[in-house]
């Protein structure tokens, strides 16, 4: 009686095992889909808009050849309007009802933030595009950026600052996340290189007229300017400078590069500086910005598209990595998003068309993102705004 | 005058449609097919609690106050300061955020509740701007624009599911909806309507005016922050975005679909909210401007929104069907000397 029980034991574990197998071996594949929830419309409407066609670049050609094991990529966009609840909804869709490999985007701070509480509910990987937000990979396991964190500028101005013997510095930045955090990263990178902050004014990103603060700034006589603004304000504080003839470097990241900016501050734009993550002297990134404007239509130096492309080449890398198609083939969800996790660490060093020929992205090191030393170099406004110059910060500086 | 501007309330003697609109909600989680939408539903829900204080404030007792997001915000940084902070769990955490958001909007309602229409508007838009300042720049206490993470919700040790956060959510929603309903069809309704309507008017007939403003204040202000909390137990985060100006345009854009004043317009309206960029996701770049145009629809043909078209109709039959109280009071009339 006893054998006749391990028998149907044996025989039901038999049956089960084979079930599963078969189950396992007639899965269906899981589609390759990736999602990009950014904005493109808001206020930060071109960095998406820009990010998306640099990640177009990489993915048509690759469905035009076929795509990845006879399997096309789809990518699913979601336009966010600089809204973080609305983000974290199509974060979730993107993971749940569209069965997501990849969430790709987050270029405002705030539309990060709710993306990655998002990456880390849902176990989703997510590549994280141009947020400035300090910590938004600190302890990450699921979310990686390629966007350099606003600290990453403010060491590269220090830098520049402190080569060229320039000991005090008065920075105005806008009230919004973007201008706050730039100017306490600021306020912490230069303090580490002994410059002194002479002032530091505060203004609403809404407001009209920022002349009191400038001339706070003017009265605070310091050896140079630093500007955290959005595009608009941005080139308010910029014509206020110069109608009140303050003649000192003016440094604005990232939104210096913005078209939105140079295109309203128009001649008064000229000789602003910008330390870029992108490298326009490299013959590799002049080739990218020269197919993008042939195919999406002019556009000058800006970050987003090399990001987007950067995010698009790794995307490509990690979905053709055998862990990674393992579980595809097996139809693996959960296994595939921990499998292109753990390859983006693998592929994730690289130098790619953002930082300099040396200084690329670190996804294995903790933080998840671009080297913190040597990424940037320094452009500076020209042409009233019609283009970004290389330039040679030491030059620009030069007291 | 204001009666022509604002829709009277209907007072239903029933509290039926009330349990009907619950019913549905306990089973919509057994209808829906994926975790995604029943986040959605999750958000309606917290959409209508807030609202519903909204609709109080404004609606019934015609204080055009701007603060809510900001009390929003408040009780949800609260529950999870709370916790984290303080050790405290997540019940004791609850009504201690909520005990906070009493106690400060009560601070801010004495000198504030003086200023009527757009000065009231404009005072407490400011409080909203400020307490969003205070939330992105004291970086080292509320985390800056990262937020503060809030604690999973866990039962016997383990973390409590996403059906179990609605059914949260929903128990909260319910007690808001039910809270809500009677204080409109109470006597404490028509008194906020008196005020609304005409304070010194309301005064006269014996409403403490001073008194009853501060009351609605103090309790839209601890509805927005319950539904603070569940938005941190649904995202497990708290950042400055609950107070920023995204969450009082979809605050007013519930009042004006919903319909303002009315029983099921906080609910109404926040469907259509939280769908409706889902929906018109298709339109692709279109999206904004046919969201727009479906706003100003809205706001042409149906000013009193949704339930405003749906209760006034209500309320015109019930009046129809009374026709004969008029003949009776000229029968009266004819009878005096």
């Amino acid at each position: 009686m006893h054998r006749i029980i391990q028998l149907l034991y044996r025989s039901a574990a038999t049956a089960g095992l084979l079930v599963a197998v078969g189950a396992a071996a007639y899965a269906e594949p899981l589609k390759l889909v990736i999602c990009h929830v950014d904005d493109r419309s808001g206020s930060a409407a071109d960095t998406g808009i820009e990010s998306l066609n640099g990640l177009k670049m990489v993915i048509d050609p690759l469905n035009e050849a076929g795509g990845i094991n006879g399997q096309k990529v789809e990518l699913i966009t979601y336009d966010t309007k600089t809204d973080p609840q609305l983000a974290a909804n199509f974060g979730t869709r993107c993971s749940e009802d569209d069965k997501g490999l990849l969430i790709i985007g987050g270029s405002p701070s705030a539309v990060a933030n709710s993306l990655v509480t998002v990456a880390n509910q849902t176990k989703t990987p997510l590549y994280i595009l141009a947020a400035a937000a300090p910590n938004v990979t600190d302890n990450a396991e699921y979310q990686f950026r390629f966007g350099p964190k606003v600290t990453q500028d403010s060491i590269a101005v220090a830098d520049a600052l402190s080569k060229n013997g320039i000991k005090s510095v008065a920075i105005i930045n806008n009230s919004v996340p973007f201008g706050i955090s730039g100017a306490a990263s600021a306020t912490e990178e230069l303090a580490k290189k002994n410059i002194t902050v002479a002032t530091q004014q505060t203004y609403d990103v809404a407001a009209t007229d920022v002349s009191p603060q400038v001339i706070n700034l003017m009265q605070a006589d310091a050896e140079a300017i630093l500007v955290y603004p959005y595009p608009a304000d941005g080139a308010r504080v910029i014509r206020t400078i110069r109608q009140m003839d303050i003649d000192k470097p003016v440094i604005m990241p990232r939104v210096g590069m913005m078209k939105a900016f140079r295109d309203l501050a128009a001649d008064t734009g000229n000789g602003v500086l910008v330390p870029s993550s992108v490298d326009t002297t490299r013959p590799e990134v002049a080739e990218l910005f020269k197919k993008y404007s042939e195919q999406f239509g002019p556009l000058a130096i800006s970050p987003s598209p090399a990001q987007g492309y950067d995010a698009g080449t790794l995307t490509v890398a990690v979905l053709k990595d055998e862990k990674v198609q393992a579980a595809i083939q097996a139809g693996d969800l959960q296994g595939a998003r921990d499998a292109i996790r753990d390859a983006t660490t693998r592929h994730g060093d690289f130098v790619g068309m953002q930082g300099t020929a040396q200084s690329g992205y670190k996804f294995s090191k903790s933080h998840h993102g671009p080297t913190d030393e040597g990424f940037f170099v320094f452009v500076k406004v020209a042409d009233d705004g019609k283009s970004l110059e290389a330039v040679d910060a030491a030059a620009a500086l030069k007291k | 005058m204001a009666a022509n501007t604002v829709p009277g309330a209907p007072r239903s003697p029933t509290i039926v449609p009330v349990l009907v609109v619950l019913a549905l909600g306990i089973a919509l989680p057994f209808l829906l097919t994926s975790g995604f939408h029943l986040r959605l539903a999750m958000l309606v829900w917290i959409y209508a609690i807030l609202c519903m204080g909204f609709n109080l404030l404004y609606g019934y007792s015609g204080q055009i106050s701007l603060g809510s997001p900001a009390f929003y915000a408040i009780g949800g940084y609260a529950f999870a300061m709370l916790q984290t902070m303080l050790g405290m769990g997540p019940v004791s955490a609850f009504v201690g955020s909520l005990l906070l958001v009493a106690v400060l909007s009560l601070l801010i309602g004495l000198p504030l509740l003086r200023l009527r229409t757009h000065y009231l508007a404009m005072a407490t838009l400011a409080f909203m701007l400020v307490q969003n300042g205070v939330a992105n720049r004291w970086i080292n206490f509320t985390g800056g624009q990262s937020g503060v993470a809030v604690p999973p919700l866990e039962w016997g040790g383990e973390p409590i599911g996403r059906m179990g956060i609605y059914f949260v959510i929903l128990a909260l929603a319910a007690a808001v909806f039910i809270f809500h309903d009677f204080l409109i069809r109470s006597h404490l309704g028509r008194a906020m309507q008196a005020i609304r309507d005409d304070e010194t008017a309301a005064q006269a007939l014996g409403v403490k005016v001073t008194r009853m403003k501060l009351a609605v204040l103090v309790l839209s202000a601890v509805m927005a922050a319950i539904a603070g909390v569940c938005f941190g137990i649904t995202s497990l985060r708290v950042d400055p975005s609950l107070s920023e100006f995204h969450v009082l345009v979809s605050l007013l854009t519930i009042v004006v679909v919903g319909g303002l004043g009315t029983r099921f317009g906080p609910i109404l309206g926040s469907i259509i909210v939280v769908l409706l960029p889902q929906l018109l996701h298709e339109f692709g770049e279109l999206e904004t401007v046919v969201y727009g145009l479906f706003i100003l629809l809205f706001l042409l043909f149906l000013p009193h929104g949704l339930s405003g078209l749906l209760e006034r109709r209500e309320w015109r039959l019930r009046r129809t069907e009374k026709k004969p109280a008029p003949a009776v009071t000229r029968n009266l009339k004819e009878e005096l000397p």
